[in-house]
């Protein structure tokens, strides 16, 4: 495509500036998320303090 | 240089492709370089992290997984607040963009938010060998456990990160929305906004763990606290961003409410947790940080100049308030408040608006704007009250009631900003316009304007505003801003009181603003290539149509998008801020929840687990 070298006209484009932020954002819960959720899937056998969950239903 | 940027109208641009390998390369070793650090700290493989913690514990008294992550995040959310200020300052003064990495603000903002997110990142990180840190953390795994404010910090952090994305496929489907109050960036201000609360609740479980035998803070600790509370008020005012630069593109009674409803939230919570005074603290500490970031935005950088609101009147109000025996019922106390915050405490906010504001508010404003700033108040009021009872470890009312309460404030804000968001535009209204040369300013063209409406009486006695607003005119020109509040000289007969500016890049309108009507006129828009937008030229006469004022400063903005697909998109917007608020109302409740029963007494370090 040819443009006329005086034409400098664009939008922002946050998502690619973004992305050196938000994919390690990503990454980051991504792993806590998926080691948490690891954790309960085979650790539903009781334990010590005999919790089973840490859901949103208060404190363990 | 290594990038040509090129207008592609439909699209709205895209940026240069070595921009983007370079950005990604960027993300990939960013993501790696932190799994590895939360991996070899957690494996004990590497020791540094750890001993800074130690050390930060040493310096501020608190918990490593309080210490750091805290101080981390106020250095970043410090960073985003200038950078936020500045980016709009510049998209005021220069208009939109040459490309991602061609704004600075974006730097700060960027690394701002990120910032939050990895503070959050960190206090979930930090505890090891399954030391519960403080009775309410949340369990990952067997031994590891993270405190409830790190997880709702980096949950702020992320739904402000997610603005990015989601602002960006919006700016794909719907073109550039030039206004603060595009969905998505509410998202990253918000987000930002809210994390102050976690931070709160990090403070408070280091404090529970630290138990009642901790030394006592001294004055740098307790004004961090204090610093806290302003930054909550802060953090609460992003919303009023396009006022304080004078460029509001809602209705102004969306501004007492808006100031309402942060002082609610913030004052009456630093009261209860802080003691006599907070309010009144918190809110010179408040005026001292944004005083800051203006000096450094406007004189400084030299970019358009913002106010702020002061909130002195709304923290003199709570303060009175506080000392009744109301003070011992939080959640009527922050009640109350709200309604002597958005009656009395507006006033005397008003008193300050009136005097430095580009927009001053007319008694006109009042009936509605009272209607709309009370209700929202006295419930943002409540909520800071159940804030303040969270961090001070009293019970909170049953969850019913608790969340009711949320759930109520959300829905008396959402009722309050439709109402603020209907506008009308007259029908079949023009105005008439004749232009007078003026010498010009650096080069470019300046005229005065003679105005008349057809029908004059389509403007009322007592109009909110008919002033002319130049933007985008870039830094260089009067940095980049004009407003002019046009004299009354007969019914519907206005005259300019200084030269506007009509060329270059400017695109200088005339706004009219009269209870429910928000329109404008066109008197000079630049050319815009890269939306397809062509010039309307400053004629010396000219008759024109009083028009939507969205349709000129938006003018970037997609027109033929089915109303459904904005709906959808405004809807996921929506689903991710009510996740927000629930992520922060359930991160207060669980504290409180692990509260002993009834009293004040702090608990000690669990070690059950």
């Amino acid at each position: 495509m040819t443009v006329p070298p005086d034409v400098v006209v664009l939008a922002d484009h946050s998502f690619w500036l973004a992305v050196p932020a938000f994919a390690p954002a990503v990454v980051v819960a991504g792993v806590v998320v998926f080691i948490a959720v690891r954790n309960r899937r085979k650790g539903d056998t009781p334990r010590s303090d005999g919790s089973t969950s840490a859901g949103k239903d208060g404190a363990p | 240089m290594t990038t040509d940027f090129v207008a592609q109208g439909s699209e709205g641009g895209g940026a240069a492709i070595s921009e983007i390998i370079i950005l990604t390369a960027v993300g990939a070793v960013v993501a790696a370089v932190l799994v590895w650090i939360g991996w070899m700290h957690r494996q004990h493989k590497i020791t540094w992290l750890a001993s800074l913690g130690d050390w930060s514990a040493r310096r501020f008294k608190r918990p490593a997984w309080v210490a750091l992550p805290i101080a981390l995040f106020v250095a970043s959310i410090i960073c985003a607040l200038f950078g936020f200020i500045w980016d709009v300052s510049l998209h005021i003064g220069n208009g939109r963009d040459n490309g991602a990495l061609a704004n600075p603000a974006h730097y700060f903002i960027l690394i701002g938010l990120f910032g939050i997110f990895v503070a959050g990142s960190l206090a979930v990180v930090l505890p090891l060998n399954g030391e519960r840190p403080g009775p309410a953390a949340v369990r990952i795994t067997d031994d590891w456990y993270a405190p409830v404010g790190g997880v709702v910090m980096a949950g702020c952090g992320f739904y402000a990160l997610l603005g990015f994305p989601l602002d960006d496929m919006w700016h794909r489907i719907f073109g550039q929305d030039v206004t603060l109050w595009g969905p998505t960036h509410l998202m990253m201000i918000g987000g930002a906004g809210f994390s102050t609360l976690a931070a709160a609740y990090l403070e408070i479980e280091g404090k529970r763990v630290a138990g009642p035998d901790a030394p006592r803070d001294g004055v740098g600790l307790k004004f961090i606290q204090y610093l806290a509370f302003a930054g909550v008020l802060v953090g609460a005012s992003v919303y009023q961003i396009e006022f304080d630069f004078g460029v509001p593109q809602f209705r102004q009674v969306f501004q007492p409410m808006l100031i309402a409803a942060a002082a609610g939230l913030a004052l009456v919570a630093a009261r209860i947790f802080l003691g006599r005074g907070a309010a009144l603290i918190a809110a010179v500490i408040a005026i001292g940080l944004r005083g800051i970031v203006a000096f450094l935005v406007a004189p400084v950088l030299d970019a358009p100049v913002n106010w702020f609101a002061l909130y002195l009147g709304p923290a003199l109000v709570v303060e009175i308030l506080a000392l009744t025996p109301l003070l011992k019922r939080p959640v009527l106390f922050g009640a109350i408040s709200g309604l002597g915050i958005g009656t009395i405490g507006l006033w005397l906010e008003s008193l300050w608006i009136n005097a430095v504001y580009a927009y001053p508010w007319p008694t006109s404003i009042w009936p509605e704007g009272l209607a709309m700033a009370v209700p929202v108040a006295v419930m943002t009021g409540a909520c800071g009250g159940m804030l303040g009872m969270v961090l001070t470890g009293q019970r909170l009312p049953r969850r019913a009631i608790g969340v009711g309460i949320v759930a109520l404030t959300v829905l008396v804000i959402g009722g309050a900003a439709a109402n603020g968001l209907r506008y009308d535009v007259p029908q079949d209204a023009t105005v008439t316009a004749t232009l007078t040369d003026a010498p010009p300013v650096n080069g470019q063209r300046h005229v005065t304007a003679d105005v008349r409406f057809n029908p004059p009486n389509v403007i009322s006695d007592n109009p909110n505003w008919i002033s002319i607003l130049g933007w985008q005119g870039r830094l260089e020109n009067e940095r980049g801003q004009f407003i002019d509040h046009l004299e009354k000289v007969g019914p519907g007969h206005y005259v300019s009181t200084k030269p506007m500016p009509v060329a270059g890049e400017w695109k200088t309108l005339l706004r009219v603003h009269d209870g429910r009507t928000l329109a404008a006129v066109p008197i000079y828009l630049a050319g815009d290539p890269g939306i397809g937008a062509q010039e309307v030229p400053a004629d010396p006469q000219f008759q024109r149509p009083i028009v939507s004022e969205i349709t000129i400063l938006q003018r970037e903005r997609s027109p033929d998008i089915p109303q459904s697909l904005w709906l959808v998109g405004c809807l996921i917007v929506l689903v991710c801020t009510l996740a927000m608020i629930a992520g922060i109302s359930w991160g207060g409740g669980r504290i409180n929840n692990s509260e002993p029963s009834g009293s004040e007494t702090k608990l000690e370090p669990s070690a059950q687990a």
